[in-house]
């Protein structure tokens, strides 16, 4: 499947077609219609409960959604296609861990999930990458928010997955996470993979995604390449809470 | 993948030691309390101990599954188990295994009790008797692990789940019961097949639900 956009060619890798989700008869997603080409990092944005991390999980099969279809490089994305989740990596806002595991235990499991039975030689690299060299062998549950998240990096690192789903990944995170986070992201574009992110940070959004979208009232209103314009337009939305309609009337 | 799985089950429950420790611990009080609290002539013990034991073993079952889930409930670990490329099936079916393992530990303690209170031994028909411990422990928690898997997403299911397990499994404890008290008994096989039929009815009815519905019952 290509899209043809003037003379460049790109590979379409996750097509959503108008999906809905309600729940408790109210719509969380109204016909959502989205086509994210490979290569895309994709920042999703939007006021509390517009509905970007049920967007999130649906991709990932986490939520059933009550209409419309989902492919990932043209293969359907069900809960019952569980091979083509190998090729998703979904990382929400809970832990999303074993509590009673060490990092090292987790990420093995994760491993092992994954069918790649990495040596621990490379669990112990994607721990020191993360920042978590001296805490590897300890359990979780005592574990931060920010040593939680940068779990989570360990773990976005050492999946070779294809469409990144990441869901506010900088909660918690310090100074020194957020660098090495945005280093991984960097290697990663250069490699030109996909990857999805809710986040609130506008400025991080601008600098680093190439595609910006915005969910209001179930539907996507919002839906451009990153520009230092789209600036003041997603500070009105997000931060002043100026309704889209007034927006496309200015 | 289910080897993956089942290490992993192995792993984090004796990591924590939760679930058998206290199946183990309750179903022996149980049981004790049971043999203390009713005084019952020796000769009608054989017709009441089946029925002592299969309740014994169904509350036990119901204690153990509520643990089990709790490793994926908190921190929310059951996502990395959903989101990634497994046959939620084979989730099933592990939580199933080792609810099934744990049940037959359990299970020999309580035997052990029964011959040191009365001196009454289940292995006049050995293979008949564990062949039916086998099923009927797979019988229970099929059941119990599908129902925990439907009552997983709510804030209640501490409750729900024995109030749905209780009712539900009724007949299966009815049939073991009878089936164990024919084994005792000394009765022909065919005296005891219906009874016998009816847990293995279970055992595939909720095994194909909860292999072809798991996918839906841990949707978030």
């Amino acid at each position: 499947m290509k899209l043809h956009l003037g003379k460049t060619k790109f590979k379409i890798m996750l097509k959503i077609e108008n999906l809905s989700k309600y729940y408790y008869h109210k719509p969380v997603l109204k016909n959502v219609t989205l086509k994210i080409r490979k290569g895309d990092v994709v920042a999703v944005m939007g006021k509390n409960g517009a509905g970007k991390s049920t967007l999130l999980k649906i991709v990932s099969s986490l939520v059933i959604p009550n209409k419309g279809t989902l492919q990932l490089n043209s293969e359907d994305i069900t809960p019952h296609n569980y091979k083509i989740r190998k090729d998703l990596l979904y990382m929400g806002h809970e832990p999303g861990f074993y509590s009673a595991y060490t990092c090292v235990e987790n990420l093995l499991f994760c491993s092992n999930l994954y069918n790649l039975n990495q040596p621990i030689s490379v669990i112990n690299k994607v721990l020191d990458q993360a920042g978590l060299k001296f805490m590897k062998n300890k359990p979780i549950r005592f574990f931060s928010q920010g040593m939680l998240q940068r779990l989570k990096i360990a773990a976005v690192n050492l999946i070779p997955w294809k469409l990144l789903l990441f869901d506010e990944p900088f909660n918690g995170l310090d100074g020194e996470g957020k660098q090495i986070f945005n280093s991984m992201i960097s290697n990663w574009k250069s490699l030109g993979k996909t990857m999805i992110f809710v986040s609130h940070k506008i400025d991080w959004v601008l600098n680093t995604c190439s595609r910006v979208i915005v969910l209001d009232n179930s539907s996507i209103v919002i839906d451009k390449p990153t520009s230092i314009e789209l600036e003041s337009v997603l500070e009105n939305i997000l931060y002043k809470m100026v309704p889209i309609k007034v927006l496309n009337k200015c | 993948m289910l080897i993956t799985l089942l290490i992993h089950e192995f792993k984090i429950n004796f990591r924590t030691k939760e679930a058998l420790f206290s199946m183990l611990s309750f179903g022996i009080v149980l049981m004790v309390s049971f043999v203390l609290s009713f005084q019952i002539s020796e000769n009608k013990i054989l017709f009441f101990l089946p029925g002592f034991f299969w309740i014994t073993v169904l509350f036990v079952s119901v204690l153990g599954i509520n643990r089990m889930f709790s490793h994926e409930l908190s921190f929310c670990a059951i996502t990395l188990l959903t989101s990634g490329p497994v046959n939620r099936g084979l989730i099933f079916f592990s939580k199933t295994i080792i609810g099934t393992v744990y049940l037959v530990v359990v299970e020999i303690a309580l035997l052990g009790c029964i011959w040191f209170f009365f001196h009454i031994s289940f292995f006049n028909q050995v293979y008949l008797f564990f062949g039916l411990l086998l099923i009927g422990n797979f019988s229970i928690m099929v059941t119990s692990v599908f129902i925990s898997g439907l009552t997983l997403s709510s804030k209640m299911s501490n409750v729900l789940v024995p109030l749905l397990v209780f009712p539900l499994l009724s007949p299966v404890i009815i049939s073991l019961t009878k089936s164990t008290l024919g084994i005792l008994q000394n009765s022909p096989f065919s005296e005891i097949q219906v009874w016998v039929l009816l847990v293995l009815t279970y055992f595939v009815l909720f095994t194909l639900l909860g292999y072809g519905l798991f996918d839906y019952l841990t949707e978030e």
